[in-house]
This record gives C-alpha cells, structure tokens and sequence, in this order.
C-alpha cells in the first residue's frame, strides 16, 4: 500500500481536490439533470416541453446569450488591448494594485455603481445637467433596466477587463521582448508581430478566460437580480424564481433551464477546444517548462 | 578510525524498456575524487542521482563502509549532490544558504553563524554574507553552492558539471581552486565532466563512461597509455584507430614523402593547422581508414597538400586486450 | 505619451466609481445638477452601523469565508504542486476537469444539491454553505498555485533534499516563503469570491446562515442611495482587512523574512 502510494503520490496529491468540488460539481449537476426529468409520476420529459413551448423561456435565453457573448467578447477584446500596450507598466510598479481594484468589490457592489453612475438620475446624467447639456433628467438615455441590458454589460466588462488583464499579464511576463525586433527586422508590421510572437501563448489563455466569463455570465443571479428588467429576465433569475415557486410543480422547469444552460456553455467550450484544439495549442500548453 | 570505502556494486537503472546504464562497478577510497567522463546525454547525471538517493537503481547497492543505502532516502544519506546550476535559494541570504543544512540538525545558532563565516572566508566571499543570491555573479554563485554541500562534511560529495554554466577562463581558475578545496578537506567526491582536459586535472582517477558502462577506470596516464578497447582509445587517446582491435599512437606517426620508408602508412590530407605553445600542430585527414589526427611538426606543410603518414615497425601498433568487447 | 494617458484614463474609470460611492455615503443631501453634495453627514454610516443584524452578519461571512480560505489553500498548494511537478497519465485530461466547477453553473449545483444536504443534515447550516463555496473558489486557487510551483521549479526541492532536508522541511523552507505572494492573492481573490455569493447561501443556507450578502439584496429596494453607498463601502473593507491580518500572520510565519522581487 505504501508502495502504491510513493509511485502514486500524485493521486494523494490531488485526490482533495477531486473529493470536494469536482464531484460536488459533477454530483450536483447529475442531480440536476435526474430532477428535471421527473415528476409526479416517475421519468417525463415534461419540464422540457413546457420550458420550450414558453416564450418567456426564449425571450430570456436569447437576452441572456446576447448579454453575455457581447459582455465577452468586449472584455477579451479591451482586455487584450490594455494588457499589450500597458504591461511593462503594470507588471512593475504600483499600477499592479490598479487592476486590483475592481477585484475588491463582488459584482453586484460593482452593479450598484454603474446604477449610481448611469441611471436617469445618476451622476453623469447630473453633470450633463451641471453643464447644461441636457435640461431634465428625462432627457438622459435610459441605460438601465431596458431590454437590451447596457447597465448589465457595462456592469460586466468593467468588472471583468480587470480580470482578463490580470489572466493575460503573466503570458507576457514571460514573453520574449527580443521576438518583436526579430519580426520586424525580417519585414514585418504590428500586425506579423503580434501574430507571430504572442498569439501562440495568448490564444489558450484567451480561450479559457472568455468561456470562464462567458459561463459565469450566462449563469450569473446576482447581477442580473439587481440590475434587470421584469421581462425578458436573465436566465438563472428566472430559474431561481421557478425553483423558489409556491407551487413545487415548477421546480423540474427550473432545473430543466438549468441543464439547457449547462448544455449551451459546453456547446461553446466544444466549439472553442475544437477551434484550438490543434497541435500547436498542445504544443504551447506543454511547452515551457 | 579507518578509512571510509565507498563500494558501488551492480548498479544498473532502466527507465521501461530504456537501459540507461548497467553493471557499474566502483570502489572509492576515502578523500579520492573520481573523474566521471563521457559524451553529453549518456546517463552520467542519472548515475549520480541514483547515487544520490535522487532515483531508485533498478539493479545493485550503494555501499559505504559496508553499510547498505539502497533504501535508505536521498535526505538521510551521507551524500551530497551538486547540480549544474548553483541552485542557490533566492529567498535566503547567502550566509543563509550555506548554514541551511545545519539548520534541521540542531546545530545552535550562534554555532551555525560562525561555521558558516568560516565557510564563507574560506570561499572568499566574506563580504557577502547579507547578499542575495541574484546579487552574485555566476562563479561566485557556484562558490557558495559548494560551500553549502560540504559544510555537513558529507561522506561522499557528487559534483555534476558543476562549471559548465561558467566561461573557459574562469572555468579553468575556479577548477583548480576547487580541487584544492577538496583535498585540503579530505572530501571523497565524483566529479562528472564531459571535458577531457577537465576530468585530468580532477580526477585522481578516471572513469570513462559510454555505452550504459564505465569503459574503463584507473589513472589519467595509465589509461592514456593503456586503452582498453577502441572507445576508450578514440576518446581519450592520441592516436589513429585501424580497426576494431588495433590502434597507433599520435607519437608513433610520422610523416614521410614516399611510400618505401614505412612499415605502414597512409594517404593523408592537411586540413588545417594551429599553433600551441610555441609549437605548429596539422590537423591530418586519412581517408582510406577514415580516421582524423593531430599532430606536432616541425616542419612546413600547407593546407591541402597530401602527405603520407605511417609507421616504421610492427610494434608500432597497439592491440587491445582481449576479452573486453563493447 | 499614450501608455500614460491610458493609465490616467483606466484610474479615473476605476477610481470614480470608488470615490463616488465614498462621496454618496457621507453626503446629505445631494441634489440633481449639483456637482457635490449640498450637505454633508455621517448619518448614512450611522444607520448602517446601528442594523441589529450588521454585526452577526460580518461575523458569518468572516467564518465562512475564512474557512473556504484555508481550504482552498489546502486544496490549491497539494494539487498545484502535483499539477506542476508530476506527469501521469490523463494528466491533460484532469487539467481540463479542474475548470469545470467554474463553468457549470453554480446554481445548478446548488439546487441539485439542495436535497442530498437536507439529507445529510447541513443545508441550512453554515457548513453546507462553507462547502459549497469551494465550487467556485478551488479551481483559481488550484490555478494560482500551479503557475507559482511552475515557477518555483523543481530543482530547489532536489538539492535541499540532497542536503538533507525533510520533506516537510522543504515545504516550510524553501517552498512556503516563496509562495507567500500567491498567498496573499488567494486570499484576496478567495474571500471576495465568498463574499459575493448570494445564490449559492441563500439555496443553501436557507434562512438560516446570514452573510453579508444576505443583507445587502434586500436594501437595493430602499430608495437611499446613502447607506448603500455605505452598505457598498463595507464591502470593500471586510477583505481589506482581512488582508491586513493575513499579511501579520505571514510575517510571523516566514522563516526567511525578507521581501525580494
């Protein structure tokens, strides 16, 4: 036994980390599935039916969805931008604590911010006022609890730049500082360089921020509970709603959009591990050390 | 107190299907450096680690005054390894480097400070006691790695490459000093090296290693005078080899215009020349056996010109002992 | 040049909203069109001080969130070095399985999990809500200390070892100090991850476990924006001070005492 254990330390190692939230995880999301599936009378299908002939299931998933692939896709862009023009800077001195900054605060806090900062009666639409821009507070746009959710995105990527920064800065830390010089010497542009020299160690990291964004987003409650309109709702306020319902009947639909959400984020990750997933993405995860 | 013997028996270690050596047989007495010298990537670092307690052998013991230390862990064996690269821990100061393994022996502090002074005078690095090790450079780095590994007085210090991260000039200083070093103490140590030059002026001994087996062991000349097969020969000797069980000395060439003068010779091509110690060396190329020389002329030969090299008697030609194959 | 009119700009984007909330919370009266408050007050600081829960609240969050800390550095130090300095096979495949508590909705799990912890006795209880809370603390931990043990390498642990040290030793001499910036981190990023979870207690813990959290949703419908901007501020200064604590204890507890870049 001992024997097994030195030659497999790895697995003591890691077994901790196995025992308590990978297989909660995984325990809760099996759970999940079999309660959606059953009823008063045993296994149905019946939670799925109703969740897709409901139009107010569509109306958030669709808001959801969108909300959450713009949120990302702008952080991941944004975040990238800051971090190639500003990581010297960042990585050396007390800008660091900068980006840290918006990591105190949880999300919602952050969401309380952006409804001091842009609602109708807020403090940008009151220096509008200040300096005569607009008249009356109803002249402000309505940025907040609308159908399209600004505030909820807004909320989002200021929170989350941070975050991809914060992913994308040790990429670059690492980063040879001679290859730019190399490619351009041979001819080419900003462009060459960047695809040459950080692309193969970016994209990885890239890829898993923005699912780990995107899967938090689409699933988020908190946020959306605060800052979001009474129709469409964003899916897991929805769920939440269903699950907390007077009538219990309601729960197996709650855990049905559950699952569907489940199943939309391992769609993109399928999607985004195919895209990456060739020899060069192995190659540049196993490589370096 | 006797003298400490160090016997390495049978030691053979695979990884899978890969034998990366086998058999080896070493006896080391105490305060005798051992120069382990091969070709780059042959397992000379796997040999020591093994030693070391670092990997398991697959076959064989380590024995040191009779005493087994096949299972005994790295951390509880009398041996000390010293890695390529000085390895220092950049969190601790360089006195705190070189007192770390007295530090989980119950040693007194006071005690630990003054003996790592002492080291630290002994290195000559006295005045770095509160540095870090970043503030250092790469000898001097090495310096302190070394003071760290024989502070405990281990009974057998393992040095791998321990100057290939330095340049030739200090590399040859630090060696020497090094050597002294080890003397002055009475520290028994293995030193690998893939330099042959290194390995002479190391090494009481030298063991050659190639081919999963230490080729031969004894001292620099012995072996320089006596190779026992045509490896050992082509690597550590000046010389030409003939075949499988015969060689010629560099000292036994000579070179000559016409083909009557000789016992034995060759056709060869002057490839390039050099100069050394007040001395002109040719590089020759023989291309009917493939073999390449050095050797030291007097007399005028340029670049290209053909020449015919040889021997004068029969005696000339050095045969391997029998009964050592691959 | 422009690295420093975008760093100019990204503080006053970070830092305006900070302010503003600090602003907000000591104002009186603050009419529209005006640039700063007409009256300035502590009243909001009083009334949020003076809520009978406040005190039982931070208490929990500071329980629970602790706990999840010392987990997660349990959890993050044992598989980040294995991740870091073994290779067996699926290694890949586990690397990939790691990130999945983050990625499935934690909702999900907590209302599949729901009825097993009412079984087992600790739903509504502020254990069920501490294990819970791993979900989405362990990966980044996990994560975080991958990269530091990558960093730190393997050799440092060959040649103590070869020296004569201890396993254990090694951990408290050469690996503990020279992670204590990922330490750091963890806890700031772990307890603030902890902090913000309402979903998660409120499934979990019932009525029953009162975090800060708890208390914060239901005042959103209050119309003064001067107690939720102090509301909003408090929030920031449970991990700071945490933080603070932490940085003692490592003091205390690192051998070798000296920063070093």
């Amino acid at each position: 036994m001992k024997k097994w254990f030195k030659k497999n330390k790895w697995m003591a190692y890691l077994m901790p980390s196995f025992l308590f939230p990978l297989s909660i995880t995984i325990y809760g999301l099996i759970m999940a599935i079999k309660e959606s599936m059953t009823d008063n009378t045993g296994f149905s299908l019946q939670a799925y039916r109703a969740l897709f002939y409901d139009h107010a299931f569509w109306a958030s998933y669709l808001y959801s969805v969108r909300i959450s692939t713009i949120s990302t896709v702008l952080s991941l862009i944004i975040g990238i931008l800051i971090t190639r023009l500003l990581y010297q800077k960042l990585l050396k001195t007390e800008w660091k604590l900068l980006v840290w900054v918006p990591m105190i605060f949880p999300h919602f806090v952050w969401g309380y911010m952006v409804v001091l900062l842009l609602s109708q009666t807020g403090f940008i639409s009151s220096i509008f006022n200040h300096f005569e821009w607009i008249q009356d507070f109803s002249q402000f746009p309505i940025l907040l609890y609308e159908p399209f959710g600004i505030g909820i995105i807004v909320t989002y990527v200021w929170k989350e730049i941070p975050f991809v920064v914060l992913m994308l800065l040790p990429v670059y830390a690492q980063m040879n500082q001679q290859m730019p010089l190399v490619v351009k010497t041979l001819g080419g542009n900003e462009w060459n360089v960047f695809k040459t020299t950080e692309w193969p160690w970016v994209a990885p990291v890239l890829f898993e921020t923005g699912i780990i964004i995107f899967a938090f987003i689409l699933s988020a409650y908190e946020v959306p509970a605060l800052l979001g309109t009474t129709y469409p709702k964003m899916l897991s306020v929805l769920s939440y709603e269903w699950f907390f319902y007077a009538d219990f009947r309601y729960r197996p639909k709650a855990f049905a959009l559950m699952v569907v959400v489940t199943m939309t984020i391992m769609t993109f990750v399928l999607i985004f591990f195919h895209m990456v997933n060739q020899k060069r993405y192995r190659m540049m995860k196993g490589n370096g050390r | 107190m006797g003298k400490d013997l160090i016997c390495i028996e049978h030691l053979s270690k695979s990884f899978k299907e890969n034998t990366i050596f086998e058999n080896i047989h070493l006896k080391i007495e105490e305060g005798e450096i051992v120069a382990l010298v091969g070709p780059s990537g042959v397992g000379k670092s796997t040999l020591l680690r093994v030693i070391a307690g670092l990997e398991d052998p697959t076959k064989g013991d380590i024995l040191i005054n009779n005493k087994s230390f096949k299972f005994i862990p790295a951390n509880k064996r009398p041996i000390t390894m010293m890695f390529q690269q000085p390895l220092l821990f950049p969190h601790m100061t360089v006195l705190q480097n070189i007192v770390y393994s007295l530090s989980f022996q119950k040693v007194k502090k006071k005690e630990m400070i003054e003996k790592g002074r002492e080291y630290l005078r002994l290195m000559q690095l006295t005045d770095y006691e509160n540095r870090y090790p970043h503030e250092l450079s790469g000898g001097q780095q090495q310096r302190v790695s070394l003071a760290r590994a024989i502070i405990t007085n281990p009974k057998l210090l393992l040095l791998d490459e321990p100057f290939s991260s330095l340049d030739n000039e200090l590399r040859v200083k630090v060696r020497e000093w090094v050597r002294q070093l080890l003397k002055d103490k009475g520290i028994t140590a293995i030193f690998v090296t893939h330099d042959i030059e290194e390995a002479m002026v190391m090494g009481d001994r030298i063991a050659i290693f190639n081919h999963k087996r230490i080729q031969q062991i004894g001292k620099s000349m012995q072996i320089y005078e006596n190779p026992q097969n045509s490896y050992v020969a082509q690597f550590y000797c000046d010389g030409i080899l003939l075949n499988e069980r015969e060689f010629v000395f560099s000292n036994r060439l000579v070179i000559g215009e016409s083909v009557d003068t000789f016992y034995k010779c060759w056709k060869a091509n002057v490839k390039s020349q050099f100069k050394k110690h007040g001395h002109t060396f040719f590089k020759l190329y023989l291309p009917t056996i493939h073999e390449q020389v050095v050797l030291r002329l007097d007399k005028n030969l340029s670049i290209g010109q053909e020449v015919f090299v040889g021997i004068h008697n029969p005696s000339d030609i050095y045969s391997f002992p029998v009964g050592d194959t691959k | 040049m422009v690295k420093k009119f975008v760093l100019v700009l990204l503080s006053i984007l970070i830092l305006i909203p900070v302010l503003l909330l600090i602003v907000q919370s000591l104002s009186k009266r603050w009419n529209y069109g005006h640039l700063l408050p007409k009256e300035w007050s502590l009243r909001a600081w009083d009334v949020l001080l003076s809520e009978q829960r406040l005190t039982e609240a931070i208490g929990w969050s500071y329980l629970i969130g602790i706990l999840v800390i010392i987990l997660n550095i349990f959890i993050g130090v044992l598989a980040g070095k294995a991740l870091a300095h073994e290779n067996f096979k699926g290694k890949s495949m586990i690397e990939t399985m790691l990130i999945l508590p983050i990625i499935i909705p934690s909702l999900a799990v907590a209302m599949g999990v729901h009825f097993t912890m009412i079984r087992w006795g600790i739903a509504d209880h502020w254990l069920g809500v501490v294990v819970v809370h791993l979900i989405p603390t362990v990966p980044y931990s996990i994560k975080m200390f991958r990269n530091a043990f990558d960093q730190i390498g393997l050799k440092q642990e060959e040649q103590a070892n070869s020296l004569g040290a201890s396993k254990l030793y090694i951990f408290y001499s050469i690996y503990f100090p020279q992670l204590i910036q990922t330490i750091r981190a963890v806890v700031f990023l772990i307890f603030v991850i902890s902090l913000s979870q309402y979903a998660l207690t409120a499934i979990i813990g019932g009525g029953n476990v009162l975090t800060l959290a708890m208390i914060y949703f239901p005042y959103f419908s209050t119309v003064d924006d001067a107690v939720m901007s102090s509301f909003s501020l408090l929030f920031a200064t449970l991990p700071v001070i945490l933080f603070l604590l932490c940085e003692f204890v490592l003091r205390l507890m690192n051998p070798y005492k000296r920063k070093f870049r």
